[in-house]
């Protein structure tokens, strides 16, 4: 096993004594040790995901309550999307979830090249999952009327519950994309304080752990939530 | 506990020491690339995999009319994103490598998600048993029926100016879709009528507008005047006309359609052709061979006993835009 501060990498003369800089963080004086403020810190944002989980679930059951009851409107419902789009999404996430998790290894091992390079690919990922989102689904849907509840103004309807599904559409995949947002903001934020600070570092990556665990809920979400709006009828 | 326990009492007897779990940081593992671009690979493996067998199964509906169950492609996509989602959590989130306390509060939370999930489900699964003794009549819905009695009446009073986001809907006696379908008719035939009357006023907008305003005169395209076809199918040119407003003026074809939604439009994108390939917009043909509309969409609804006048409430739609009258059910 790899010690993690093994890293002899030069650090710039301007960060040498800057306290932002990994090199010179230091545990909070409420802490025993990095490790525990480390795994303290883990242990909240895994609480916090639990409660996204949760946030998420009432969509699920939502989702579940709703197929049942109307089972035609869900199968019209998912003919009006289309997979390849949905499918492409799917892709997008997942390579943005590997490139952040690597983003965690880089700066564990102190690479902060690789480190920045893994962040932008990942907000690179999450700017295109948010294009093709607007693009291909919600812009051409809203402007032919294929909007949620009494916004429904679209008349080639198949099933009078058409509304509903919806109306589960925009509220699943809208929460998730305020997740995408909020994710990609989280990770701009690591990207600006590696590329100002070197912030982050074999011994302080925190920030980094934690916004990757975020981004990988919201690829999470996402998994479920691709095959059931758009492959299953 | 014990290890918890073991833990503090590590602590309270090493309460100065900078590690006191030891030497190195034991517990953070640095994940190989090679472990986490197989991760990568087996997740894109295992989307193909699913989005196949979502095709698979329309295509052995399409090529032998076997209907597949509709659970079974549930069941397996759901199993498929459940492994896909502990691939994430185990490798990308490092919980195979973590403490388990963090393993455990993921699983308690799953836990929860499940009593929510199957609390509803028994519940909705056992509603049939439940109406009947409270003699009551089950209606279903969903559909906005009669908002003009519910949603269009501002709950806050005239203090706050009537806030609020929705449009204001009064649909009278109908559900939400029929009075939009009833509303976009009721649109072709004005603008039909203006058409008519003056052929020299301008076009206008056909889109949403306040119901009070007079509406300004409509025109439609002269191949809806003086066609014996759709004097003779009113609906038809309706449909077109529709078509035409919702996917030509915004310059797209309805491509993102799936397979047999299009079937209002099926029987007369012919039509449009050289339309729309002077545009650059040909249609994506594979989608819109016409008459093989529904014929994959089976009703397995999971509550078919409790609303049975509604279940089967599409079996009466056909290819045909003319037989696309909105139900009388509720």
């Amino acid at each position: 096993m790899t010690t993690l501060d093994a890293s002899t990498a030069a650090v710039p003369e301007k960060l040498k004594s800057h306290p932002l800089h990994w090199r010179n963080r230091r545990h909070g004086h409420h802490w025993r040790s990095h490790d525990e403020e480390f795994d303290g810190s883990k242990f909240a944002m895994w609480l916090f995901l639990s409660t996204e989980v949760l946030l998420f679930a009432g969509i699920f059951c939502a989702y579940a309550v709703f197929r049942m009851l109307y089972p035609e409107a869900w199968a019209a419902g998912s003919h009006y999307l289309s997979w390849k789009i949905g499918c492409l999404n799917t892709a997008v996430l997942l390579i943005s979830s590997f490139t952040v998790a690597m983003a965690v290894r880089n700066a564990q091992l102190d690479q902060q090249k690789w480190l920045k390079i893994n962040l932008i690919i990942t907000i690179l990922c999450a700017i295109a999952f948010f294009a093709i989102k607007l693009t291909f689904e919600y812009i051409p849907k809203l402007s032919e009327g294929k909007a949620p509840g009494t916004f429904f103004t679209y008349a080639g309807w198949h099933d009078p519950h058409e509304p509903l599904w919806w109306a589960v559409y925009y509220i699943g995949t809208g929460i998730h994309a305020l997740h995408v947002i909020i994710g990609a903001s989280l990770l701009g934020w690591v990207l600006y304080r590696s590329y100002r600070y070197q912030a982050y570092g074999p011994t302080e990556y925190t920030m980094v752990e934690n916004s990757a665990l975020y981004w990988h809920l919201v690829d999470l979400v996402w998994i479920f939530l691709f095959p059931l709006l758009y492959l299953v009828h | 506990m014990s290890d918890a326990h073991a833990h503090a009492a590590d602590h309270h007897t090493a309460e100065h020491d900078i590690d006191p779990h030891g030497a190195g940081h034991h517990e953070h593992v640095i994940l190989s690339w090679q472990l986490l671009v197989g991760v990568l690979v087996t997740l894109l493996f295992l989307t193909a995999l699913t989005v196949f067998t979502a095709q698979a199964e329309q295509w052995i509906m399409d090529t032998w009319q076997i209907h597949i169950p509709r659970w079974v492609n549930i069941v397996g996509a759901m199993s498929i994103a459940t492994v896909k989602a502990l691939l994430v959590c185990a490798f990308f989130m490092q919980l195979k490598y973590d403490k388990p306390l963090n393993s455990i509060v993921m699983l308690f939370c799953l836990f929860c998600v499940w009593l929510f999930l199957m609390f509803s489900m028994i519940d909705l699964g056992n509603r049939d048993k439940v109406i009947p003794y409270r003699a009551e009549v089950p209606s279903l819905g969903g559909t906005g029926y009669n908002l003009g009695e519910t949603l269009d009446t501002s709950k806050l009073g005239s203090a706050f100016g009537s806030p609020r986001f929705s449009p204001h809907v009064t649909t009278g006696n109908q559900s939400l879709p029929e009075y939009v379908y009833a509303k976009a008719l009721a649109d072709f035939e004005q603008a039909l009528a203006g058409s008519s009357d003056d052929p020299s006023t301008d076009a206008a907008e056909g889109e949403e507008g306040e119901p009070a305003k007079p509406k300004a005169k409509k025109k439609v395209p002269d191949r809806y005047l003086g066609d014996p076809y759709y004097i003779e199918n009113p609906e038809r040119a309706f449909w077109h006309y529709y078509y035409e407003k919702t996917y030509l003026k915004v310059g797209k074809t309805p491509h993102h359609h799936e397979r047999d939604t299009n079937h209002h439009f099926d029987s007369f994108l012919h039509q449009f052709a050289d339309e729309l390939h002077a545009k650059g917009l040909d249609a994506h043909h594979d989608e819109h061979h016409g008459s093989d509309a529904n014929h994959s969409r089976p009703a397995h609804g999971l509550t078919d006993g409790l609303f049975d006048a509604d279940s089967h409430a599409d079996d009466t739609h056909t290819d045909t835009g003319e037989d696309h009258a909105p139900t009388d059910d509720h």
